[in-house]
């Protein structure tokens, strides 16, 4: 798993609290070049980071150059974060930016006769359906396939762990932040409309 | 699983299992901290064609793009060619004379600024850019981060 507990470091930068570091502290920790912060706050973010960019179909070369070109970011743009409470939804803004730059470059390759850019697939929902071991979940993960790009793209940003709060969901996708809610209900019930046809019953508890 | 939330619960499951962030995306985050620049004066974005042109029609051929980092002392025009999965920079400093050095995926790569401000490189790899020149006055000009 990519999420490995931090234990005793986060431990030792959490203190005598035992609870979770706010996400201020670890970044004025960082900025002043304190890698375990840092490395937390990379634990915390990656997985939106990520998903962020797979919500927009980038390819595996694609979605980490996005994420990695946002940390980049966040690095060089240390002192001029003016309000770290907002961190999470600065580096969603920054990645989805980072990903529309990305589908635009895509759009000025120029592949010639001896080598043809390699084009990977884009990883829709489903390419990796095979890599889960629960029928239920790759039928799913399927069906994630077959909804709107609308649907999909919520919910793939959704899926990130940790649950992102849905300023972070409305940051990552300039989406109103009121219509996320709503949009997340019928979206949901795609999904099962469809995963229903699919031959899988989602109101069992199986 | 009846509730929205016991589905979502079980559709995050299956992503961190089916599409999880890699593990080289990791490490590169966790070393990325080590670019952080101290000493050196920062030229920002001023100006992405790609930026610039979204939504816009483009013409046929016009594949190349142009970026422009400013700082107090220093401008960094960047004329970007992609073919081959690889990029190629033709790059025009204002401000700056000595080599520009290129960072990009790990690597450095030091061109002499020409007698006209140019400096081209060919066959860099894609990826998050940034160019460092010395200003006239000695101080170390970094351009910010972009894609290329």
């Amino acid at each position: 798993m990519a999420y490995g507990s931090k234990g005793s470091l986060l431990a030792r930068l959490s203190g005598s609290s035992g609870g979770e570091v706010d996400t201020t502290t670890l970044l004025e920790a960082a900025a002043r070049g304190d890698q375990a912060a840092w490395d937390a706050l990379v634990d915390r973010y990656a997985s939106l980071l990520w998903s962020i960019a797979r919500a927009h179909r980038l390819s595996d070369a694609d979605a980490a150059d996005v994420v990695q070109t946002t940390w980049l970011k966040l690095v060089e743009n240390f002192g001029r974060i003016k309000d770290p409470e907002r961190l999470p939804g600065w580096l969603a803004t920054t990645t989805r930016h980072e990903c529309l730059r990305q589908i635009r470059r895509a759009g000025r390759e120029r592949p010639t006769d001896d080598q043809v850019w390699e084009s990977e697939p884009a990883p829709g929902a489903g390419v990796d359906a095979a890599l889960l071991l629960d029928e239920r979940d790759a039928t799913l993960w399927r069906a994630l396939g077959l909804l709107s790009d609308q649907c999909r793209r919520l919910l793939r940003v959704l899926m990130a762990t940790p649950p992102p709060s849905y300023a972070e969901v409305a940051a990552a996708l300039d989406m109103p932040i009121g219509s996320i809610g709503p949009t997340r209900q019928r979206c949901l019930g795609r999904l099962r409309e469809r995963a229903g046809q699919a031959g899988l019953r989602t109101e069992d508890r199986t | 699983m009846t509730g929205d939330d016991e589905l979502m619960d079980v559709l995050r499951a299956a992503a961190a299992q089916a599409d999880p962030v890699p593990d080289l995306v990791l490490r590169q985050a966790r070393a990325a901290l080590v670019t952080r620049n101290l000493d050196a004066e920062l030229a920002a974005l001023a100006f992405d064609s790609d930026l610039a042109e979204a939504g816009a029609v483009r013409a046929d051929g016009d594949d190349v793009r142009l970026l422009s980092f400013e700082s107090a002392q220093v401008s960094v025009e960047l004329q970007v060619e992609y073919a081959n999965g690889r990029v190629a920079l033709r790059g025009l400093i204002t401000g700056a004379t000595g080599d520009a050095v290129i960072e990009v995926a790990g690597e450095r790569h030091v061109r002499p600024i020409g007698a006209e401000g140019w400096f081209t490189a060919a066959g860099l790899p894609r990826g998050a850019t940034r160019v460092r020149v010395t200003a006239a006055d000695g101080t170390a000009v970094t351009t910010g981060w972009a894609s290329l």
